[in-house]
């Protein structure tokens, strides 16, 4: 491609919504910078560039990582902060915890123990549209303790799904079609916010540990959307059946013989995936039994991911690191820092009084507060696309003001990290993008089946929170 | 025996030594015991690299961290230095350089100045490093303007990255950066030296008396680089095969800057003075290296695009920051104070004159930057040193220097940021750097022992 032709591409792929964030960006920072405010200059100074990120984001406008970058190094380069400050974010534990977990995820699919996992519990279970559509919807439970990812999560299972709808003679636009494609897409980004794995979950308790300066145990996490993850399983199983008939309910031997066929062309167990079975199954032991021995989640996720990458041991090389996304990583350590930027100068404080006071007459009781968390969470998500974007920005400022109140931060940083999960457009999502990218469903589809379990999210968690959570001792 | 059977004898001897370290008998803390054998289980990880050096620093790191020795923030805490990042500005400006084709065409404007013939070219390259090292105090800033010359040199040539020619340009511009600026003031190393030489050794460090006692060795190293790498590594092709008439013809190709040449152009210049005027604006290195890789990247510029941004190896800067980690947790536990007393007890009675001792001093500092980066082995060692002067009466200045120039033997990728930003363009392997520092290393402590009792004490350092 002639430099000619590459620079009119890079022109061409510049959109409005991100046109605006390049110029509104910058505009934003230099007004609030001079803004005739009552903040003491540092905060201002902090709130500006935190401001000039935040816009960068929810634009789009660049990459993630890089926007997340370029206001760190305003914060050191304008002096608002010192570097060990501004880049504070990489020596805390969150982003290494992240990649851990895209270690661990890194292995299960490169050894194929997740397709063969997928393969295997879709076999068994099987034998019918219903009874396929139930397997899926467990198999990407199950898939979120392995595979950290949504991505890949919904990579491994949409190319599975896809392959059965064809191979039983449908297209993609068919109920069966639409109806999987569709709720393995969306499920891989509700599952995560249940349990401590993917990016989202990770940084929000990284976010409650260090704002809230709480413990967040990975078994206390996992227990309290126990009950959850159940009911979303059964939810989704019939929502779907209910908004998508199958134009034949009995599967053909095809759909059954080419699932048993991609699982026996997996051979019998390559060392790898043995190895990598064993260190997965440490891990989940490890983080499933963390209020006995206290160790840190990030702990087990790392010693796990490094062991995975050591030699005779692990499944994956020096390489596999290399070809990791480390954006997700870049971007979750800016995070955290402009949070920790932003309450080392009191900006935080400042931000907290000014975008939550509204709230104040609407958290009278916990279904009121509930209910108001959640659907705030949701409206935000709306605007501030990005999952780990929406939570950096305004998990530190919701637990600031809710603790001010007198609130507990673990309940509150665990709604609003449920409330990420809620997502009704593709664009709020890049697992949603991905699995729409299959071309299987439409955006009304995802709008419809989104709403519905936006929806019965809410009153599950209506009723978790003051009836179940108490009992775990997360009031 | 298979490479695998080897790996992992090799790994297990490293943990096993490493392991010994906790149960030997010396007065330190649990921490510090800890911390000291995970240091050595990091140190020979990467002199035997039975794995990666950057996950063995990153898990050098966790370690740390999960055995208890030391805080996260402190096990992880050259994250949050400017050094690494400061790196990875620098690999995105290569990337941009060599991307953009400016490293092309700088590579034939300056061929056609110094001449076709390769040992020419490399001769240019270290005598431009050196006259550098007065301008541009950092090495990694050397190290990327001498890379974006010398990667459109490999391919004036027609070869590959690690033949030849690519590795000894590479190895040398590299190597040299980080040793020129030991003889001079000039980098974070002799910066630090001199300051604790006048603290600690009660001496004034003049920049010009400084300047003329390493001024022979200068000479000296130019050529001794410039021959060592045409033994080692003989060029694929002498010179250019159409000579003159192959440059020219090739910067016609290249017709006139294209728009994102031109951009990427201004930028480094931009970088370029910003850097050379340093002691004008007082704006640190690393601030203008991440800032131009970070505009380098920015959508509306249009000089990288966000692919480019992801595609930066991320592995050298987690080397750097464990590296960098290390010795701030080395410091923290006072496992150092326990190295520096098992060290020099066993170096001070080795060292009765400035003169005499040279050598000894010189290996000595050699074997203790196994230990630690620059410039924390020269802020860790140089007071102890400094002291064990004054109370023998030798020259604190004397002594302070050879310490300094002792710095700049290194034979191992993690023991300077310099080296792994050098090495991270892919040109040379660890091994290059193994046998080209081993035999400077020698050259440079032979130059040492004719320079100390001979010009030294004519400029009055005795």
């Amino acid at each position: 491609m002639s430099t000619t032709t590459a620079t009119a591409t890079l022109h061409s792929e510049i959109s409005i919504k991100q046109l605006i964030g390049l110029i509104g960006a910058p505009l934003v920072l230099i007004a609030l910078w001079f803004a005739p405010t009552n903040e003491n200059p540092a905060a201002q100074h902090a709130i500006a560039i935190s401001a000039l990120m935040i816009l960068l984001w929810a634009t789009e406008a660049m990459d993630h990582a890089l926007a997340g970058f370029v206001g760190l190094f305003l914060f050191w380069a304008l002096g608002v902060s010192r570097f060990e400050s501004a880049f504070s974010g990489f020596s805390n534990e969150t982003p290494w915890f992240l990649l851990g977990a895209i270690l661990i995820g890194t292995m299960a699919s490169t050894s194929g123990l997740a397709q063969r996992m997928a393969y295997t519990i879709t076999t068994r279970i099987g034998t019918s549209y219903s009874r396929l559509l139930l397997a899926f919807i467990i198999v990407d439970f199950l898939l979120t303790f392995l595979i950290p990812s949504g991505i890949a999560r919904v990579t491994v299972l949409a190319t599975i799904a896809a392959g059965t709808v064809q191979a039983i003679g449908f297209g993609p636009r068919s109920n069966i079609g639409r109806g999987l494609l569709l709720i393995v897409t969306y499920t891989a980004g509700i599952f995560d916010k249940m349990v401590i794995a993917g990016a989202a979950s990770i940084l929000a308790r990284g976010i409650i540990e260090q704002t809230g300066n709480v413990r967040v145990l990975y078994s206390q996490w996992f227990l309290a959307y126990l009950p959850c993850d159940l009911l979303t399983i059964l939810c989704c199983w019939r929502i779907i059946l209910w908004l998508y008939p199958p134009e034949k309910e009995q599967l053909t031997g095809a759909g059954c013989e080419y699932l048993r066929e991609q699982l026996d062309r997996l051979g019998p167990w390559s060392g790898a995936e043995k190895r990598c079975a064993g260190l997965l199954a440490m891990a989940v032991g490890l983080w499933m039994t963390d209020f006995i021995h206290h160790l840190n989640p990030s702990i087990v996720g790392l010693s796990i991911g490094l062991l995975g990458l050591v030699p005779v041991i692990g499944v994956i090389d020096a390489n596999d690191l290399r070809k990791i996304n480390f954006g997700a990583i870049w971007f979750t350590a800016a995070a955290l820092s402009m949070g920790r930027v932003l309450a080392e100068t009191k900006g935080l404080d400042g931000l907290t009084s000014t975008m939550m006071s509204w709230m104040g007459a609407l958290i009278h009781s916990p279904i009121a507060s509930t209910l108001t968390l959640y659907w705030t969470g949701f409206v935000y998500h709306l605007f501030l696309a990005n999952e780990t974007a929406m939570l950096s920005t305004s998990l530190p400022v919701v637990l600031k003001f809710f603790t001010a109140q007198g609130f507990h931060p673990l309940p509150i940083g665990l709604i609003w990290t449920f409330a990420s999960g809620g997502k009704i457009f593709a664009y709020q999502s890049a697992v949603l993008i991905v699995g729409y990218s299959f071309g299987y469903f439409e955006a009304r589809d995802l709008f419809k089946v989104g709403l519905i379990l936006t929806v019965v999210e809410s009153l599950i968690l209506l009723l978790l929170v003051p009836l179940y959570w108490p009992l775990l001792g997360i009031v | 025996m298979t490479t695998n059977k080897k790996t992992l004898i090799t790994a297990l001897l490293c943990i096993a030594v490493s392991v010994s370290v906790v149960f030997l008998p010396l007065q330190m803390s649990p921490a510090a015991s800890k911390a000291l054998a995970i240091t050595i289980w990091m140190v020979l990880f990467w002199i035997f690299s039975p794995i990666d050096h950057a996950i063995t620093g990153f898990a050098g790191c966790f370690l740390y961290w999960a055995t208890g020795a030391v805080s996260f923030e402190t096990a992880f805490s050259g994250f949050s230095q400017d050094t690494p990042w400061f790196l990875f500005g620098a690999i995105i400006l290569g990337t941009m350089v060599a991307q953009t084709g400016l490293a092309r065409r700088l590579a034939y404007s300056v061929m056609s100045v110094v001449g076709v013939s390769y040992a020419r070219i490399l001769l240019g390259v270290i005598i431009v490093d050196f006259l550098m090292t007065f301008i541009v105090p950092s090495g990694i800033s050397r190290v990327v303007i001498l890379a974006s010359i010398c990667l459109g040199i490999v391919e004036a040539f027609g070869v590959a990255p690690k033949s030849n020619i690519a590795r000894g340009l590479f190895i040398i511009f590299t190597y040299t950066a980080t040793i020129f600026d030991k003889m001079l003031i000039a980098g974070a190393a002799s910066i630090v030296a001199r300051g604790l030489i006048e603290r600690d050794g009660g001496v004034p460090v003049y920049y010009s008396q400084w300047f003329f006692a390493y001024l022979p060795c200068d000479l000296i190293t130019v050529a001794a680089c410039w021959a060592a790498v045409l033994w080692l590594y003989p060029p694929e092709k002498k010179e250019l095969a159409e000579g003159r008439a192959f440059l020219d013809l090739q910067l016609a190709k290249l017709g006139p800057f294209s728009g994102r040449e031109k951009r990427a152009c201004v930028l480094m210049l931009v970088t370029l003075a910003l850097w050379l005027t340093d002691f004008l604006h007082h704006i640190p290195a690393s601030m203008i290296g991440l800032g131009a890789g970070l505009a380098a990247c920015l959508p509306k510029l249009d000089i990288m695009d966000s692919n480019d941004f992801k595609r930066v190896d991320p592995l050298p800067i987690i080397l750097v920051a464990a590296v960098l980690s290390m010795a701030v947790v080395l410091v923290q536990t006072k496992a150092i104070d326990v190295i520096n007393a098992a060290f020099f007890s066993r170096v001070n009675p080795l060292v009765s004159s400035v003169n005499y001792s040279a050598l000894v001093l010189y290996w000595a500092g050699f074997i203790y930057h196994f230990f630690l980066p620059e410039p924390s082995n020269i802020s860790t060692s140089m007071p102890l040193l400094m002291g064990f002067a004054k109370s023998n009466n030798l020259s604190p200045l004397g002594i302070g220097m050879i310490w300094t120039f002792a710095a700049g033997g290194k034979i191992f990728i993690y023991q300077s940021p310099v080296l792994v930003v050098g090495y991270s363009y892919g040109q040379f392997e660890a091994k290059d750097l193994l046998k080209v520092g081993l035999i400077l290393t020698v050259v440079e402590s032979l130059i040492l022992i004719l320079l100390v009792p001979t010009l030294w004490p004519l400029i009055g350092i005795r």
